[in-house]
């Protein structure tokens, strides 16, 4: 009995009943929401168990993703290990070496370190260090990036907001890059220094404003945003002696 | 170097054929899984949006209708994205764009914007999960079934006692399906 009430559920969602079957069929369903959800339901599992190509792609898909994420071969562990003893053989030379050729008693000035900056848009992602050879004449201008600064590039559909041209860093170290209006674009900033050489960039990202960390030593920077492939606009950032 | 060319991968998708669907695994998961990590989803989102979306570029490889004016890899990134938000959309989730990454040719994203019915994709990905947890007997018979095959070829392959047997065992093989599917929390937002 059940299965012949199946049946016609299947053959409903197939189109095979006749007319009069059809309608009284759908006079059942209209009396009976149990009965309608459930025809419903398996003419969602009919049409998903119909295509067997793409549960058969699915089930190899999973079996390779699983795979992929299987542990590496014994060729891949050799490797590993041959590269360890490698790196602790290395590690151990300098280590020596540095050990023999430092004297005991020595003032020496702590190196200068610039960081990066840090682009904030993942929170949890630690800033790039970097060393930067500290500039005695880091707050003289840079002429050919102050030229930059005065030209009025073409877009007629941004408007910068944020940065203004000239911005100084002091205490909070937030630079926020925000045009009009706020679509997606694809957005990007260099950070040059006062030498004209770029010392940071960030990656291209859809983006409707970005926020930058400037952690740099005192001195002159010039900062350009791209947005879709174009040169927007170009300023100077000067970061403050604290 | 890339083993692969983007014809291959698409030839290789097209059969199912493991080494290039485990080569795609490798090669590309990592940036839909960062797409999804860095706008509030989780590991089983990331491998649910790739499974999904490489359904998506079988069933157009198969079909013979990929074409792709971006590589693979931007198309594949294009659709996990819109997908993705699709799914944020629903949950409510606010996103942060700026979080994203694009991995190449961003300018071609937008031509290849296509993306399917996300709730159909949903359901199959569900159903589907039931049905490989289906006892061994059961998904043969529904298999065959699906595949057209008559009941009287179904039993003879089989070994059922007769026709009518293998039309009873599919009914119960179907009805427990289906009590699986409707029994997992997940299907709730469906019905």
């Amino acid at each position: 009995m059940e299965e012949e009430f199946k049946d016609q559920i299947s053959s409903y969602n197939q189109g095979e009943l006749d007319e009069s079957q059809k309608k009284a069929f759908e006079e059942q369903m209209a009396g009976d929401p149990e009965l309608a959800r459930e025809v419903r339901q398996n003419k969602d599992l009919d049409q998903v168990l119909a295509d067997q190509d793409t549960i058969e792609f699915r089930e190899q898909l999973q079996k390779s993703m699983l795979e992929g994420d299987g542990h590496p071969g014994l060729f891949a562990w050799l490797l590993l290990a041959a590269s360890i003893l490698i790196i602790l053989g290395i590690s151990a030379f300098y280590l020596l070496r540095s050990v023999k050729e430092q004297p005991l008693f020595e003032h020496r000035n702590p190196p200068i370190v610039n960081q990066q900056p840090e682009d904030i848009s993942t929170p949890e992602k630690q800033p790039d260090k970097a060393v930067v050879v500290d500039d005695k004449l880091a707050f003289s201008p840079c002429p050919e990036l102050e030229e930059m600064i005065k030209i009025h590039y073409r877009d007629h559909n941004r408007t910068l907001i944020s940065p203004g041209k000239e911005t100084n860093i002091t205490s909070d170290p937030m630079v926020l890059f925000k045009w009009e209006p706020a679509h997606l674009d694809t957005a990007m900033v260099k950070i040059f220094n006062n030498k004209n050489k770029l010392i940071y960039q960030s990656n291209p990202r859809p983006a409707n404003y970005l926020r930058i960390k400037i952690k740099l030593n005192p001195g002159i920077y010039y900062w350009q945003l791209t947005l879709n492939r174009n040169l927007h606009s170009v300023g100077r950032l000067v970061v403050d002696q604290q | 170097m890339s083993r692969y060319d983007d014809r291959c991968l698409i030839e290789g998708i097209k059969n199912k054929d493991k080494a290039v669907l485990k080569y795609i695994y490798r090669e590309y998961y990592q940036s839909v899984k960062h797409l999804v990590s860095d706008n509030s989803g989780s590991e089983e989102d990331a491998r649910d949006l790739f499974q999904d979306v490489m359904v998506i570029i079988y069933q157009k490889a198969a079909r013979n209708a990929l074409s792709l004016s971006c590589s693979l890899k931007t198309y594949l990134f294009s659709i996990s994205r819109n997908l993705w938000f699709q799914r944020l959309e629903k949950r409510k989730y606010e996103c942060h764009f700026y979080n994203l990454e694009l991995v190449e040719d961003e300018m071609a994203v937008h031509d290849c914007d296509d993306t399917p019915d996300d709730e159909a994709m949903e359901k199959s990905r569900l159903f589907m999960q039931h049905f490989i947890g289906l006892p061994a007997d059961c998904q043969q018979i529904l298999r065959l079934f699906f595949r057209k095959f008559t009941y009287r070829d179904i039993a003879r392959i089989l070994k059922l006692s007769n026709e009518k047997y293998a039309k009873s065992r599919k009914f119960m093989c179907k009805a427990m399906l289906r009590r699986r599917i409707m029994k997992d929390p997940k299907c709730k937002r469906f019905y």
